[in-house]
């Protein structure tokens, strides 16, 4: 008699890898027999993880349409299972599998696409957290931007070659402007976020994504603004800061005045 | 729990929650008992996180894990077991269960299912290890609910009535009775789930299950499918009611979760409890005051 973690290990790689020979021998052969029996779970596994990354990847799967989007699903389904049972939190390697997929190398944007659903689907799924205030006294010149300065946690700063942010809409039912895209079009520097219930983006210049980018990576200011003004020698970080700070998507200015 | 109850007596059925139903039920506040939420998917922030904040103000909730793997051979995820801690402490739920199933493989894949397990002594002892490190990481009683079987393994010595049973014994846990479990599980590995009924512990069995499944045709043979997307069949509703004769102090539950129909349709199949809960309880009375 196989001990339970050799029989689990045994199942859990006929799930995986959709093979039910693997447990066959592990189960009783009641009509119907094994294989049709543990073709249940190997299926169930399949459907509702492929089910998954289509609901968090609608457009990806406009794009491609349901036929290739089932099989790249299945396959990264095989190369990547849930690591846990958040299911909300599968499918954070699906754009760079994509990126990687072959077949899938002559729609240069679409992992581009992949990465921005992504970020809404996160933007949706992370804790609310504290806004700074617009009449916070450390908003005078000088306090701001203190060490500690951190965006709200739905934030999420998406850069693509292409107008990924416009391929988007024109991919969802209330968009009313359908014209042809064109590629060239320019680039897309998007800061996805929620506020309340609503998950959306600001299109920014790029010394303001710039900044944006090298802030919430190192936390320093100086850095970052040498970086935005190589860009933009009149780069001034105000304008932006408040737009966000109306939005409520500052969580932290950093330290008290 | 002081401003629990306010829309109705928490006897009644209660149903589990979806949010496709949340605008409606807040619009309409339906006189349920209790609301039923499945946990992992409340372990985020964010607008589900907010929608189970404003149903816990008139509602009991009650928490249903799917994740933990309580019948894995190596132990359960300390991870997600602070997850489940976290949401018990927010959520403050009435109840609290899992299921008598795996699906964690050793490397921590999620298999995305209740799996089945081997009804041994080896399985026994681990799942009991797991009960109780759940129970005493979260200082409360959980239940255990018996899973829908699409399979019966070689080695399996142990009914699963009495796998149950000793788990009670050994752990203290309660039990979640799925009535429609029990019934797919009979039918497609065989077992009477009248002598379940009659072998599970009256004083542990805390919750009902009820729900729909669907027949499915393998291998030519037809096998039951507990798919949560139809309502309740009659068999089960003759099972329920002598589940009710049973356990007539456990709470009961309409669970849908495929093929999601309009909020009005669970709750007739929750009124449609009711009445038979009502039915059994005023029969039993009546038997024993004669």
């Amino acid at each position: 008699m196989p001990t339970l973690h050799e029989l689990q290990s045994r199942f859990a790689t006929a799930i995986i890898d959709g093979d039910a020979a693997v447990a066959a021998g592990l189960v009783a052969e009641d009509a119907p027999g094994a294989a049709a029996r543990l073709g249940i779970y190997l299926n169930h596994f399949r459907v509702t993880l492929i089910d998954t990354l289509a609901a968090v990847f609608p457009v990806v799967q406009a794009l491609v349409g349901d036929p290739f989007f089932q099989a790249a699903a299945r396959r990264y389904v095989r190369e990547t299972p849930p690591s846990q049972p958040c299911l909300f939190a599968y499918g954070d390697g699906f754009p760079a599998f994509l990126e990687r997929l072959p077949e899938a190398r002559a729609l240069v944007y679409l992992a581009d696409v992949a990465r921005l659903e992504w970020a809404i689907n996160e933007a949706w799924h992370v804790p609310d957290d504290a806004a700074v205030a617009e009449e916070d006294p450390r908003l005078v010149a000088g306090h701001a931007l203190q060490p500690g300065f951190r965006l709200h946690p739905s934030c999420r700063l998406i850069a693509s070659r292409f107008p990924a942010g416009r391929i988007w809409q024109v991919h969802q039912e209330a968009c009313a402007d359908r014209e042809a895209i064109d590629l060239e079009a320019g680039e897309a520097r998007l800061l996805v976020h929620r506020r309340q219930n609503e998950v959306g983006w600001i299109d920014l210049p790029p010394a303001e994504f710039d900044f944006l980018d090298h802030l919430t990576a190192s936390g320093n200011l100086d850095e970052a603004l040498t970086l935005a003004c190589k860009g933009d020698g009149d780069f001034n970080p105000m304008p932006l800061l408040m737009t966000l700070i109306e939005g409520g998507l500052i969580s932290s200015i950093g330290a008290a005045p | 729990m002081g401003t629990h109850g306010m829309t109705g007596n928490n006897r009644n059925t209660g149903i589990g929650f979806r949010a496709q139903h949340y605008a409606t039920i807040v619009a309409t506040r339906p006189a349920r008992g209790f609301f039923e939420v499945h946990a992992e998917n409340y372990m985020c922030g964010g607008p589900a996180s907010r929608q189970l904040e404003t149903l816990r103000n008139d509602w009991p909730i009650a928490l249903h894990g799917v994740g933990l793997s309580l019948g894995s051979g190596h132990g359960l995820d300390a991870a997600h077991l602070s997850r489940l801690a976290v949401l018990v402490n927010r959520v403050e739920p009435i109840l609290i269960s899992e299921h008598l199933a795996w699906s964690v493989a050793a490397d921590g894949s999620y298999l995305n299912d209740l799996l089945p397990l081997p009804y041994t002594e080896d399985s026994l002892a681990m799942v009991a290890a797991n009960i109780t490190r759940l129970q005493d990481h979260l200082r409360q009683r959980v239940l255990i609910e018996n899973p829908s079987a699409y399979l019966r393994f070689v080695d399996s010595e142990i009914p699963e009535p009495q796998f149950l049973t000793a788990l009670v014994e050994r752990t203290g846990c309660g039990l979640l009775f799925d009535v429609n479990n029990a019934y797919v599980t009979c039918q497609n590995v065989g077992g009477d789930p009248r002598a379940w009924i009659d072998g599970l512990p009256i004083e542990a069995v805390k919750e009902v299950h009820l729900a729909g499944h669907c027949r499915n045709d393998a291998d030519g043979a037809s096998i039951l499918i507990d798919d949560h997307g139809s309502p309740v069949a009659e068999a089960v509703w003759v099972l329920y009611e002598q589940t009710i004769r049973r356990f007539p102090h456990a709470l009961t539950l309409i669970e849908w979760d495929s093929n999601l129909p309009a909020l009005s349709v669970l709750l007739a199949e929750a009124a449609e409890a009711d009445r038979r809960r009502a039915d059994v309880i005023s029969e039993t009375a009546y038997a024993d005051a004669a």
